[in-house]
């Protein structure tokens, strides 16, 4: 990713209204079934209007340049709405090339990056949302890694979560 | 002469005979009055039924026919032939319901099932003595058909009646053919001009030999009833009366012209969708931020409907603006959007992708048109979705209204005594079995002067109307059932009551000469247009209206018979 040889104009706005276009989310019929399903509602509480797909789609098209926003990295491209969706819109590929778009752009404020290499790994919102499993156990420190830079750390990692085996012990 | 009276009482299989002891009611009939005959059938209609009848007629020289069996509303008009097909009468015949009115519902009490029947056989049977031979009365039908309004439902109508032959007077307000359409530019779904569609058909109207075209005509008044209706004509302050059998309605509808709504009126810029198509018919140069608002005057408060094709309208204008200047910046300001069907649903979906905004506003926060001098420059509205007010510049303001029923409904609706609604459009016999027809008979609506259309439902409209015009006249004649009212003008006090309660408009005021020489006005039913409801005889304070087969000697000899000797115990 990273490619810039389509666009001649790196103007920002131009290309959210490219990426607008591209995920056919001008064909939105306001029918509503997107927000039904998103489940944002189970995850953070509080469901603002503003951070529903219908919202954020909507308040883009009328303020292209008003992006440093966190309701943009509130969702969690789980791809209910695009599924749903009766008009085509792919809405988890424009929040995830948005997003994309905005971190060349610079704006890193609310996302979590590994704390090895630096890669992209999730908005910041997600990541405090799962610091804790199911259990209360808190796993905060696996998810601040990139797969690649587990698999580099894989034994060390393994130690940490795995018990160690019966006949190790004895050892 | 004798009354001779044959009872014929069904078992229809075991609907009745499962419940009512049919060999005891054939017995209590014999004991009746006037009863030469009775008998009892498995199933009456049949043809071992109708032909036992028939023999028994014969047979027993009868001159009155009872059957007990089903409702009327089955088999009344099969029986009455069979008598007729016997020598009888076939007003001399009477049903009794002792089926729907008795076994069906006493299923469970089969003894008091009996006797009621036997009451009610009773009933028939004392009617049956007073009947009187009636006749029907056959008027014939003129092959012609006068079409009032010369817009897409009129030619439509037109043309499919002159081509089966009939001849058809077409009566035009204005001094050219075409109605609304001619102001609108292009149709939608094909985004063609409306003069392809319209400039052939004028054209071939015009030619056809069948029709009669009367352009800035008015209709004053009309007379009669179906297959002899008089029209009067005003053409050139000139008077013209002509005849036809049948009346088809298309007067259309106007555009609602939105006063004091939205700038209109007050700024150049701010016109209504036909307005917009007069104006600027194909050449959009320079008008590239436009703003419509949809809905405007239609469902609100005083005009609850929508206008069906108005969304669309608005939105055949907004992409062909697009297709003009694709730069321009096309904002649709709506309450819902109204684009039924697999065609329109495509042409929506077309709009969307072509860029055009649809933006929701709420009907309790209007938008805001601004501007200076006689220029509207803003426009100011709460975008419903992302909960903030928003500013547009504009260049053009379209306000997409509903059609609005024509000014001459009213008068039309006194003088033919046909509906109107609520909402002020031409209100149809019923509104799911029976479209295109008035209660009237011989008078038939089509187009938008029922309800807003789109264009092809209006010709689908005229052709139905043609389609009902043409039955009567390819008849012939208009055959009336024999059972209509009758005014005893002796009694009548001209008080008036039974000519406002027909719903037919089958009664009026005629003139009668008194002996003294003094000339006064008396109710008239007219045979061919009654039918039979029987309003007038309920209203008439002075009894001086009575119904054929239902007077009140015949209901009254019912009512004592059943009252004097009832053996019934419910």
């Amino acid at each position: 990713m990273g490619l810039k040889a389509y666009i001649h104009v790196s103007n920002l706005k131009t290309e959210i209204e490219w990426l607008i276009q591209k995920n056919n989310l001008n064909l939105c019929l306001e029918c509503g079934k997107c927000s039904a399903v998103c489940p944002m509602l189970n995850f953070y509480g509080a469901y603002d209007y503003g951070r529903s797909p219908r919202g954020v789609v909507e308040r883009l098209t009328f303020d292209p340049e008003n992006i440093d926003d966190e309701a943009l990295w509130y969702c969690l491209t789980c791809n209910e709405c695009t599924f749903y969706c009766p008009s085509g819109i792919n809405f988890q590929d424009f929040m995830i090339e948005l997003r994309s778009l905005l971190l060349r752009n610079g704006y890193k404020k609310y996302a979590h990056f590994c704390s090895v290499c630096g890669a992209y790994l999730m908005p910041k919102k997600e990541f405090e949302y799962m610091q804790k499993d199911p259990n209360g156990k808190i796993i905060g420190e696996l998810l601040s890694i990139c797969p690649r830079c587990k698999k580099n750390n894989y034994s060390e990692t393994l130690r940490r979560i795995a018990p160690v085996h019966k006949t190790l012990k004895k050892l | 002469m004798s009354i001779r009276v044959g009872v014929f009482i069904c078992h229809c299989g075991t609907n009745i005979g499962g419940i009512v002891n049919v060999q005891e009611a054939v017995e209590y009939a014999r004991s009746l009055p006037n009863v030469i005959f009775a008998e009892s059938n498995l199933y009456t209609c049949s043809e071992n039924g109708l032909s036992s009848i028939r023999n028994k007629i014969k047979e027993y020289d009868l001159n009155r026919v009872v059957v007990a069996s089903c409702t009327p509303r089955t088999h009344e008009t099969l029986f009455r032939k069979n008598c007729e097909l016997a020598g009888l009468n076939k007003y001399l015949f009477e049903f009794v319901n002792i089926r729907e009115q008795c076994s069906w519902v006493h299923m469970k009490r089969h003894d008091d099932a009996t006797l009621k029947a036997e009451d009610l056989v009773r009933m028939g049977v004392a009617k049956a003595s007073l009947l009187t031979p009636q006749e029907d009365l056959s008027t014939d039908v003129i092959r012609a058909c006068l079409v009032i309004g010369g817009g897409i439902s009129g030619l439509s109508a037109s043309m499919a009646l002159a081509n089966q032959g009939y001849h058809v007077e077409l009566v035009e307000k204005k001094d050219k053919l075409g109605g609304l359409l001619r102001d609108v530019n292009m149709v939608f779904p094909t985004n063609e001009s409306s003069e392809n569609l319209l400039g052939p058909l004028i054209e071939s109207v015009l030619e056809h030999k069948n029709i009669d075209v009367h352009l800035e005509s008015e209709l004053i008044d009309v007379k009669g009833f179906i297959g002899n209706f008089t029209a009067t004509l005003r053409t050139d302050s000139k008077n013209e009366e002509i005849k036809t059998g049948t009346i088809i309605v298309s007067t259309g509808a106007a555009e609602l012209k939105p006063e004091k709504m939205f700038g209109y009126g007050r700024f150049d810029n701010v016109m209504t969708q036909l307005d917009f198509e007069k104006k600027y018919k194909s050449d959009y140069h320079g008008l590239n931020r436009v703003v419509m608002i949809n809905c405007v005057g239609a469902r609100i408060e005083e005009r609850t409907y929508c206008g069906r094709f108005c969304c669309i309208t608005g939105m055949k204008n907004a992409v062909l603006l697009k297709q003009a200047n694709p730069q321009a910046d096309i904002n649709i300001l709506q309450r819902d959007i109204m684009a039924f069907g697999m065609v329109f649903e495509d042409y929506y979906r077309n709009a969307l992708g072509a860029g055009i905004r649809f933006m929701r506003y709420n009907v309790d926060n209007l938008p805001e048109i601004m501007g200076s001098g006689n220029n509207a420059e803003k426009v100011r509205v709460y975008n419903e979705l992302i909960g903030r007010e928003v500013e547009i510049d504009v260049d053009l303001v379209i306000l997409t209204t509903p059609l609005v029923p024509g000014k001459d409904n009213e008068k039309l609706s006194k003088m033919m005594r046909i509906p109107v609604g609520n909402d002020g459009f031409f209100l149809e016999a019923h509104q799911k079995l029976r479209p295109i027809e008035f209660p009237s008979d011989g008078i038939f609506v089509a187009g938008c002067a029922r309800y807003p259309t789109e264009i092809s439902e209006c010709i689908a409209q005229g052709y139905a109307a043609a389609a009902k015009a043409a039955i009567p006249m390819a008849q012939g004649r208009v055959i009336t059932d024999a059972l209509i009212s009758e005014v005893d003008p002796l009694r009548c006090s001209s008080c008036g009551r039974c000519i406002n309660i027909c719903p037919f408009g089958a009664i009026d005021w005629a003139d009668r000469k008194a002996p003294s020489g003094e000339t006064r006005k008396v109710a008239l039913v007219n045979p061919a247009e009654c039918k039979g409801c029987g309003l007038c005889v309920s209203s008439c304070l002075s009894g001086a209206i009575q119904l054929n087969g239902f007077n009140d000697e015949e209901i009254l000899a019912m009512v004592n018979s059943v009252i004097e000797s009832s053996e019934a115990t419910f």
